[in-house]
Formats: C-alpha cells, sequence, structure tokens
C-alpha cells in the first residue's frame, strides 16, 4: 500500500486525472491561470524589486517583458512561493522514499550521453536550460501554461505550440540517439 | 499580511510538485521514452489530464457566461484571459522543445529535481535562468512584438 502511493510512480490514469483537476481547481480558487515558466521571470523580477506593489504604476503602460499586472494582482511575487513549493515537494518526496530521489545524477541521464564527463553532463544540462528559458519565454508559456491550461481552454496558440515543441522534441531524441548511439 | 496572502501559494505548489514527481514528470528516462516513442506513459497523463480539465473548463465559461450580463450581439468575456498569438509563440516553442528532450525536464519539474536530490539540475534551472536573461536583451534589441504569457 505505502510503496503503491509513495515509492512507485503512480498510474498514468492516477496521476493524469488528478493533474486536469488540480488545474480546473487551482483556477476556481484563485481565479487565475498557472504557468511553471513564468515563475523564473516573477524570481528576476523580484530579485530587482521591480514587482513592489506599491511602486508598480498600473495606469502608465509598463515595461512590455514586465508579467501583466493589474489591481487585483500588482505582484507576481505569488509565482515565487509557488515554486519555493515545488522544491518543498521534490524533498517530501525524496523523505516518503519516492523512488529514484537522492540520487545525485538524473535517472537514465548518464546512459543517454555515454561517455560524457560530469562536466560534460553539466554542460548539456546548463545548455538545454538556457533553451528552456529562452524558448517559454518567447513562446509565452511551457507544458503547464500551453499543454494543461492552455488547450483545456481551447487556446488555439497553445495547441500549436504544443504540437511544436512535442515536434521539436521528438526530432531532437532521435536525433540524439542516433548522433550517440545510445 | 503578506505572509498570509502568498502561504497558500507555498501549499498550491506543494501539490502540484507532489502530483508531478508521484507521476514521473520529473524523471529524465520517462520524458525521453516518451519522445522516442517507447512508452505511452506520459502521452497518457498529459492526455488524460486534458481530458478532465478541457470539458470542466467549458462548463466553468458556460456558466460565467450565462450569468454575466451581455449586450445581445456581443460575445461573451471568457472568464480567462485570451493567449495571444505573437511571432514568438510558434519559434519559442520549438527552441523550448528542443531544450525539453536535451534535460527531460520542462520548466516546473526542473525545481522538484533539486528538491528530490538530483544536484546536477541546479544547472538546469541556472540555465533557464539564464534563457530568460538572454531573452529579455534579445527581445528589447530585435523583436518589436509585445510577449504574451501564461500569467
Amino acid at each position: 500500500m505505502y510503496e503503491t502511493f509513495f515509492v512507485a510512480p503512480w498510474a498514468w490514469w492516477v496521476a493524469g486525472p488528478l493533474i486536469g483537476l488540480y488545474a480546473v481547481v487551482f483556477f476556481v480558487f484563485a481565479r487565475r491561470n498557472l504557468g511553471a515558466s513564468s515563475g523564473f521571470p516573477a524570481a528576476l523580477e523580484a530579485l530587482r524589486g521591480a514587482d513592489d506593489p506599491t511602486k508598480v504604476d498600473l495606469s502608465r503602460p509598463d515595461d512590455p517583458l514586465a508579467l501583466p499586472k493589474s489591481v487585483r494582482d500588482p505582484a507576481p511575487r505569488w509565482r515565487v512561493w509557488w515554486m519555493g513549493g515545488l522544491l518543498l515537494a521534490g524533498a517530501l518526496d525524496w523523505a516518503l522514499g519516492g523512488q529514484a530521489a537522492g540520487t545525485l545524477d538524473l535517472p537514465g541521464f548518464t546512459d543517454s550521453f555515454p561517455g560524457l564527463g560530469l562536466p560534460g553532463r553539466l554542460l548539456v544540462l546548463a545548455l538545454g536550460g538556457v533553451l528552456i528559458g529562452f524558448g517559454t519565454r518567447m513562446s509565452g508559456g511551457c507544458t503547464s501554461g500551453h499543454a494543461i491550461f492552455g488547450i483545456s481552454q481551447r487556446q488555439w496558440p497553445s495547441l500549436a505550440a504544443t504540437a511544436t515543441f512535442f515536434a521539436a522534441g521528438m526530432a531532437t531524441a532521435f536525433l540524439l540517439r542516433w548522433a550517440l548511439g545510445s | 499580511m503578506r505572509l498570509r496572502k502568498h502561504l497558500p501559494y507555498l501549499a498550491w505548489g506543494l501539490g502540484f510538485g507532489f502530483i508531478i514527481a508521484r507521476a514521473g514528470a520529473v524523471r529524465f528516462d520517462f520524458i525521453r521514452d516518451m519522445f522516442l516513442l517507447k512508452s505511452f506513459r506520459m502521452y497518457g497523463i498529459i492526455g488524460s489530464a486534458i481530458a478532465t480539465a478541457l470539458p470542466l473548463f467549458w462548463w466553468i465559461q458556460k456558466r460565467a457566461s450565462s450569468t454575466r450580463p451581455t449586450r445581445p450581439g456581443q460575445a461573451p468575456k471568457l472568464p480567462w484571459p485570451h493567449r495571444r498569438w505573437t511571432p514568438g509563440t510558434l519559434p519559442g516553442a520549438a527552441v523550448f522543445g528542443v531544450g525539453w528532450a536535451l534535460t527531460g525536464t520542462c520548466p516546473g519539474p526542473a525545481v522538484v529535481q533539486i528538491g528530490l536530490g538530483h544536484w546536477v539540475a541546479l544547472a538546469t534551472v541556472a540555465g533557464i535562468f539564464l534563457g530568460n536573461l538572454a531573452y529579455e536583451s534579445a527581445h528589447r534589441r530585435w523583436f518589436a512584438w509585445r510577449p504574451d504569457s501564461c500569467a
């Protein structure tokens, strides 16, 4: 029983509907949409002090790169707290004995890049991270904002974006397997 | 009080992070096998998440537009903001897809991975911050459109 809930990964037909329900319940209670990728610009704004609700002038058209602010949602800092929750969730899963937690490496990562030392693997992750940050900011969403929230709300740009990042991911994965022979 | 306003979001993040951690969306091997079409698992998760949320959002929209007074001939307002098309929507998604396949993680799971003790994910997260900064200067220099975001 414990093994099924807290150690082995949940069956897809349990995890998927739970994520869908989470999206709707979050929207109903928080009255806003969610997107994990927006947490990063929100953290940058918080670091720069650009999200202070007492200083934000809502009447003036602001910096186009700033996260949208309204009277009801003057500061995007809640996104930083939400990301803090993600960090805690990982630690909780680790503490409860979740599968593949507490390994310094990512599960299966080293096997996929044979012959690559730790510095090389870190470089691959950092480069991939830069592409994730640049791409999600340019596209205005990631798997949560575009695929889960966007498609469920029948937002057409989100559907097209989702199809595009799945196609690009597939092409990259097949190309990598062919090039590295892993 | 700021803390009282923000603490619920810590709990929301904890809930989301725990679900995606238990779903296995934080695992490099699961994402790789999804892209290599070796495993149905992640497609099942994303597909059933949308299949659950879509009818519920539809119902919320129906309810909101029937209770909101609208002038005849005027389209009912959506209870959520419209996503706009920008010239960056699709190119950005393609760039993100390459990064997703390289690291095996999207932005949310990257943070969860650090909590899970996959310390190499610190490189991924540092990269995501760098990518955001790079986009900001690239946008200011070359792009004229107003960017859209999931905020």
